[in-house]
């Protein structure tokens, strides 16, 4: 996986002056911790929501607290573009991210979210234990501070750790906590039954999008709900849960499959796509972009299990016609009935 | 759904080996019929044995002309195997016409015929059902009973068997290799399923522990053809189905053999003094009518489904007219619009 | 001035649709969830009078389970939520409320809800409780009804009486040289959009006292709000209803409050989050479906089929539990120019689950027996279908007398002909063919009525010229992200990546639930005003400060242009909007507006119309009928986004496909349980049976509506399509089915 840009700015030190798009500059804001949210240009309607958790995030802290472009209490909040010049001086091209800055201006602590990951949750919460104000106790460092960063506690104020352990549990909230995800895959022991712990679970590792992740499931636990309870991968969607609809349609070792009908166990060793791992980076695969172009979906949440028989179907390469694709593809249910588009943008991806 | 244990099975034999030992074990394999049924609440067992890992993929010419398929194919690799196509289009009709992409891509060729009745009160846990709880009584039998049995039922139970493999492989007389507690055994494919009788609990007559290993198709030199009619143009279970193996001799039929599905407890094989009729016959349509009015002279509809006595008689002698070459295919060979009445696009009915 | 709307651009929300990164409300990740099970009556009619839930309690990370015995309390619904009745005859929901009584009214009605620490551990404990019931014989059918009503009114409203006479079409009838009587019959149908019901509930203790969060799967995000708050005794700020994204609705998900009322006291009794997703199973019993009908429709008609007399007289049911109607003469009423026209409703309250409305609530299988009765006539009398139509065309509303605000539905009669090639056709029935199958040709007329509903929405401006517009509206498919982005930046003369717009949330501006195809007309001119209004705060800024090129300048006198303020008579004088705040240094600046239809409403009668042809295949051997190809042309008024709006008209279409032909929910005619239960067996329309569609447009505004001048387009799609199949299968065919849906075994048994 991608390691999170390291901040231009060190960890403690003090940022830099600049303006920012309110017309204001950094330095004026002094003497009151700043947090400052950045968004990706891919927009989240779930900002009406956020929103309404910044300000009220804002309100509760006494006026402690700023965003850069709406003085508390405010009843909106705006991101700033993470693409933008401010974004660039915290090392971000893109990234979600949350920065908070002390009374001094020095920087305190920074999440940052790559595009199509997980925020993890591990990280969040180990940099804030560092951030903890304990006078007497011997500091830890924060897991990702450097070397020269000044030991927490000093010029530390517990209102910037409060401003900061609110802003981490909002951003928890809004991005997703994923479990951690583990680089290499342990070996599969074939042919062997897991062994159950005490409370009826097995240790699993799931490969899912080119990611190990190990889990503690119950044999009972499907596919679809590891995904999407454990995992928080949510795309793949639950809309029958008894393979009548194709919503939860992944691929399973390239074909596609339903993840409602098989346990999560079954998995091991497989490699498991979704469609959180079918685009590259910023770039859609050809049948997402495909289904974009041609309207190919109305409310969407049929649209990932479409997608991804669509692109299971188109990987050979091979030119079907209306009548085969008609076919292949009416295992995945559309009430919005979207399927005049969808041919089209599957005819499409197979002529290009 | 219950919680269970999960083990992986080594060998085929360890794996009959552990669910004979356990009354409440079963094996999973595809999981697309089994891990529905838990879910509903229909299915408890407390050991699943996952037959996966043994492989059993491979699909293999058999001296003297038939064909092995292993019982860990999936549905869709039989389907698309050349051999299959070549040599046996019904059961590639058959398979193709059966549920999804999706589904064909995870069921295997030994659980699809295993797969249980979609009776609606079999499916509904709060509902009486002999087949689901023994002694609870048949609400099908004086409820909705639009899909259900023509041909022998019981007052116990009238639920239809679902598999289109299946039907295709009774026309067929495929041989199902089996390894159970007693060791292998062949089973010809038309006892497998059993009729209801007084123990609806009971679909085939496998051992509990009994694996299947393999289908085995014989060799077959005439043409095959499967048909079937549902409610939506794919991805809908048979209300009536129908397979028809027939072997020419010059322009006369040799041999017939024809199995109807959605009609009873197991695919259901004409009577064989029906088959007899068109042996030695110059394929016709009053031929193929009459044999349809025999073949279901016997049928007992219930309140919802004597439709099906007509869908049964047209689509049997449809089925018999395309596969003598007296009528054209619904849509191109091979694909699942050959297998689907009237479900056919604009752009093939255009060819 | 609309440099964006009317433009097919691809949805703004396309890219998190198809990347799985939109966000449905089942998927919201909440700390320390639970998730809790329903537990639903296994009978239809009687009395609980034992649950045991100790080996549910006992199972492995069970926390609680709810029961009537300790659920909260709840007040009971609010007699009217925005002018919407809600309770009584003809009223729009279910009223009573759950777990708080004993009483049993139809199977799967929810008697308990377990909560556990993992979803499998909740549904397994949910099938360990064990209830015993004090059974009565429940009444299914609506012959054996002994509770019947004759509602007076649809959900209230005092334009839809459900039982009028105009004039006297007895005797008129009567008297009619030509007479036709037909009875037309239509099946329980259910929405069943591919998302389930789902609903996370979050308490928190806040300064002001209790706060409940509903991630709740809601197309009326506000209602939901004032139900919710209004049952749990709380001020109506201390419950937020928060919904970016429905995964289909189709008229469920809107009036039925059982599953977040669960959520939200299972919550409160646990003191954890908790999730319910609804199993589609349940889907069947608590989400709300289409009633069935049996309706009567007399005709009586000149030789020269002038209509003379038109009495349409419905029978549907309801629960016992409420007093919902399908309002089947919705169609009846308007149509066609009758001097005589009379319909009523009769209510007949069953042991089954409560209906609610689904696309085209009366329209749809209320306008398909309008135009089968039509489409017989028509054959009675030798008449082309379309000639018949226009012999009878409504030149103003024929039970109200008022005009139309726009009408061209001639022109779509014309244009479909032509489209589908209905001269090209044999009209004898039964003469064409292609192979073995029967073909046939069959037309309808298809209208919707084009509502508009008062809503507010808040436009503000950044300083760093971007803009942000908010309303309590829904996305469901509509595209209301698109649309509504499209408009406002319209409205604030801005790029269109520079503006975005919010929906989805209770604690935004007041908008309407999303329904009746009235959401376009709704939002649009509230956020036009709210962006009007910022434009106007923006103006007094600039007009009012020393150091603006516009100082003084008479606020009539500056336009808005490219994201600038500019003198009309000389565009180079000019800021832009982002200069005017800094100066100002105001980080941002806000306005709203609340905009509701006007005096219109009452000079006019605002509907859609549109002519629906098409060729079906039937397959007689097998009882089998496919729609071939369909071509359909709609008058609409201005689309606000083609691309969008072609893909809503012909998912309305596939809907009325699906009604027609395969769509159809079965009770057990003995225990009310539900036999038809999962989407294996409950068939909406697959890909497959896709047929060839061309839709058209007139895109004629509508001069009264609104200043957009744009119509609904949700469910217009849906109605008409069903009689024009059904019309052809008896071009096709010789044989009038007249039950809805045409299953092979009702060609196979007619």
């Amino acid at each position: 996986m991608p390691t999170p840009p390291r901040p231009l700015t060190a960890l403690g030190a003090l940022v830099p002056d600049c303006a920012l798009p309110d017309g204001s500059r950094l330095a004026d804001r002094r003497g009151q911790p700043l947090i400052l949210a950045f968004a990706a240009h891919a927009w989240d309607p779930a900002a009406a929501y956020q929103s309404a958790l910044f300000a009220r995030l804002v309100q509760e802290f006494d006026g402690g607290a700023a965003f850069v472009d709406v003085p508390p209490p405010a009843e909106t909040w705006h991101a700033l573009d993470a693409h933008g010049a401010v974004a660039a001086r915290f090392g971000l091209t893109g990234q979600r991210a949350l920065v908070l800055l002390d009374e001094q201006g020095r920087l305190r602590w920074q999440v940052t979210v790559a595009p199509g990951q997980p925020i993890q949750a591990g990280q969040v919460l180990a940099a804030l234990e560092a951030l903890r104000p304990a006078p007497g106790a011997a500091p830890r460092p924060a897991v990702s501070a450097p070397a020269e960063a000044p030991a927490p506690g000093s010029g530390l104020s517990r209102r910037t750790f409060l401003t900061a352990t609110l802003a981490a549990s909002a951003l928890l909230l809004l991005l997703g906590a994923g479990t951690a995800a583990e680089a290499a895959p342990p070996e599969l022991a074939p042919n062997v039954a897991p062994r159950p712990a005490a409370d009826g679970t097995v240790p699993l590792t799931l490969r899912i999008n080119g990611q190990s992740h190990r889990l503690q499931v119950e044999p009972r636990v499907m596919l679809l709900d590891a995904l999407r309870e454990q995992l928080h991968l949510t795309g793949t969607k639950k809309g029958c849960d008894h393979g009548q609809c194709g919503a939860c349609t992944v691929h399973l070792d390239g074909h596609s499959a339903l993840a409602c009908l098989t346990l999560a166990v079954m998995n091991e060793g497989r490699t498991i796509t979704t469609i959180e791992g079918l685009a590259r980076g910023e770039e859609l695969h050809p049948v997402q972009a495909a289904f974009v172009k041609h309207d190919a979906f109305q409310c969407g949440y049929c649209t990932p299990g479409q997608i991804m028989t669509a692109s299971a179907l188109v990987q050979d390469q091979q030119k079907r016609s209306a009548a085969e694709i008609r076919e292949a593809m009416s295992g995945n249910l559309c009430r919005c009935a979207a399927y005049a588009n969808i041919i089209a943008a599957i005819q499409e991806v197979q002529g290009a | 759904m219950h919680p269970f244990q999960y083990q992986r099975a080594s060998s085929p034999a360890q794996a009959s080996a552990a669910v004979a030992a356990q009354p409440t074990a079963a094996f999973v394999a595809g999981g697309t019929s089994q891990l529905d049924l838990m879910k509903e609440g229909v299915l408890h067992p407390e050991l699943l044995v996952d037959v996966t890992p043994l492989g059993l993929t491979s699909i293999t010419p058999l001296e003297g002309g038939g064909l092995r398929l292993g019982a860990g194919v999936s549905n869709t690799a039989a389907a698309l195997h050349p051999l299959v196509r070549q040599r046996y289009p019904a059961v590639s009709e058959a398979l193709l016409a059966g549920a999804s992409t999706q589904i064909r891509n995870m069921a295997s060729l030994g659980g699809n015929p295993l797969q249980r009745t979609r009776c609606p009160y079999f499916r509904d846990p709060a509902q009486p059902c002999n087949k689901r709880e023994p002694g609870s009584g048949c609400a099908a039998l004086g409820g909705y009973n639009r899909v259900h049995a023509l041909f022998g039922a019981s007052d116990k139970c009238v639920a239809t068997h679902p598999s289109d493999l299946a039907v295709a492989l009774a026309a067929l007389d495929a041989q199902v290799q089996t390894l159970g507690p007693g060791g292998p055994r062949v089973i010809p494919f038309t006892e497998l399923h059993r009729l209801p009788g007084d123990t609806p609990q009971q679909d085939t007559t496998l051992a509990h522990g009994e694996l299947i290993t393999s289908l085995d198709l014989p060799a077959f030199n005439g043409r095959s053809h499967y048909l079937k009619v549902r409610e939506r143009a794919s991805y809908a279970f048979a209300l009536v189905s129908c397979a028809v193996a027939l072997e020419m001799e010059g322009k006369k039929i040799r041999r017939a053999r024809v199995a109807l599905g959605g009609v009873a407890h197991k695919p259901w094989r004409l009577p064989a003094a029906v088959e007899t009729m068109l042996a030695g016959q110059k394929p016709s349509e009053k031929l193929f009518r009459a044999a349809a009015a025999q073949a279901f002279a016997e049928a007992r509809p219930l309140e919802h489904n004597a439709y099906k006595i007509p869908m049964g008689r047209n689509l049997l002698v449809r089925a018999l007219l395309e596969t003598s070459g007296l009528q054209p295919l619904q849509g191109p060979a091979g694909t699942a619009f050959a297998a689907s009445v009237g479900g056919v696009s604009g752009e093939v009915a255009a060819q | 001035m609309l440099e964006h709307t009317g433009k097919p651009l691809d949805r703004v929300d396309g890219r998190l649709k198809v990347t799985g990164a939109a966000r449905f409300s089942a998927e919201w990740d909440v700390p320390n969830l639970a998730y809790g099970a329903i537990v639903g009556s296994t009978v239809a009619r009687g009395t609980v009078r034992a649950i045991d839930t100790a080996a549910a309690r006992a199972a492995p990370g069970v926390l609680a389970v709810l029961t009537p015995e300790n659920a909260p309390r709840l007040q009971p619904l609010p007699e009217k939520v925005g002018g919407t009745l809600f309770r009584g005859e003809g009223g729009m929901t279910e009223t009573r409320q759950p777990l708080q009584d004993a009483a049993v009214h139809y199977a799967g009605q929810p008697v308990a809800v377990v909560v556990a620490d993992t979803l499998e551990r909740a549904r397994h404990a949910a099938s360990l409780v064990r209830v015993r019931y004090e059974e009565q014989a429940p009444e299914l059918t609506m012959q054996a009804a002994s509770h019947r009503t004759l509602p007076e009114t649809f959900v209230g409203a005092k334009d839809e009486k459900l039982q009028v006479t105009v004039g006297d079409p007895q005797a008129a009838l009567a008297a009619a040289p030509v007479r036709l009587e037909r009875v037309y019959q239509s099946a329980i149908t259910h929405h069943n959009p591919i998302e389930p019901l789902a609903t996370i509930a979050r308490w928190e203790q806040r300064p002001g006292g209790p706060f409940l969060t509903l991630y709740d799967t809601s197309r009326g995000v506000e209602n939901l709000q004032e139900v919710v708050s209004t049952s749990l005794g709380l001020p109506k700020e201390s419950v937020q209803v928060v919904c970016p994204f429905i995964g289909g609705a189709f008229g469920a998900k809107g009036w039925l409050f059982a599953p977040p009322l669960l959520t939200a006291m299972a919550a409160q009794l646990v003191g954890r989050p908790v999730k319910i997703e609804w199993r589609r199973q349940d889907m069947f019993s608590v989400a709300g479906q289409r009633a069935a009908t049996h309706q009567t429709l007399r005709l009586g008609a000149t030789r020269d089929g002038k209509l003379l007399a038109l009495q349409h007289d419905t029978q549907t049911h309801a629960s016992i539990t409420s007093g919902y109607t399908e309002p089947c003469a919705r169609v009846s009423r308007m149509l066609y120019a009758v001097p005589h026209l009379g319909f009523s409703h009769q209510l007949a309250h069953l042991h089954l689950p409560s209906p609610c409305p689904m696309r085209g609530p009366g329209e749809t299988v209320g306008g398909w027996a309008l135009e089968c009765a039509m489409d017989e006539l028509a054959a009675e009398l030798s008449l082309d279908p379309v000639e018949l139509r226009l012999r009878n065309y409504a030149e103003k509303n024929p039970e109200t007398g008022k005009p139309w605000s726009s009408k061209h539905l001639r022109e779509c009669y014309e244009r479909g002909q032509k489209l589908i090639g209905w001269d090209q056709r044999n009209p004898k029935p039964r003469s064409m063919r292609e192979g073995t199958q029967l073909v046939g040709y069959g037309m309808a007329t298809t209208m919707y009525p084009a509502a508009r509903r008062p809503a507010e929405a808040r436009a503000t401006l950044f300083a760093d010229g971007r803009a942000l517009v908010q309303s309590a509206t829904h996305e469901l498919g509509n595209g209301a992200y698109t649309i509504f982005r499209q408009i406002s930046a319209d409205g604030l003369a801005l790029p269109l990546e520079r503006v975005r717009f919010e929906l989805g949330d209770s604690a935004l501006p007041t908008a309407p639930t999303s329904g009746g195809s009235a959401t376009t007309a709704t939002i649009g001119p509230a956020a036009l005003e709210a962006c009007r209004n910022v434009l106007t705060a923006l103006k007094r800024l600039a007009t009012q400060s020393p150091q603006s090129p516009l100082h003084g300048q008479a606020e009539d006198a500056i336009e808005a242009r490219d994201g600038r303020l500019v003198l009309k008579a000389d565009a180079t004088r000019g800021e832009d909007y982002a200069a005017i705040l800094r100066r100002a240094k105001l980080p941002s600046v806000a306005a709203t507006a609340s905009v509701k239809p006007g005096e219109e409403r009452e000079q006019y009668s605002f509907y859609s119309f549109g002519a629906v042809f098409v060729k079906v295949r039937v397959d007689e051997a097998s009882g089998s009928i496919r729609l071939a190809r369909l071509c359909a042309v709609y008058d609409v008024g201005r689309l606000m986004n083609p691309k969008t709006a072609h893909s809503q008209i012909i998912g309305g279409v596939m809907m009325g496909l699906g009604a027609t032909l395969m769509e159809e929910t079965q009770y057990d005619q003995r225990t009310g349980r539900a036999v038809v239960r999962n989407l294996a067996d409950y068939h909406v329309p697959s890909l497959a049976d896709t047929p060839d569609i061309t839709v058209e447009w007139l895109g004629i505004p509508d001069p009264h509506i609104s200043e957009l001048g744009a119509r609904g387009i949700g469910e217009i799609g849906c109605v008409g399509t069903p009689a024009a199949i059904t019309n052809a299968v008896y071009h096709a065919t010789g044989q009038r089915l007249r039950s809805l849906p045409l299953t092979p075994d009702k060609l196979l048994r007619s």
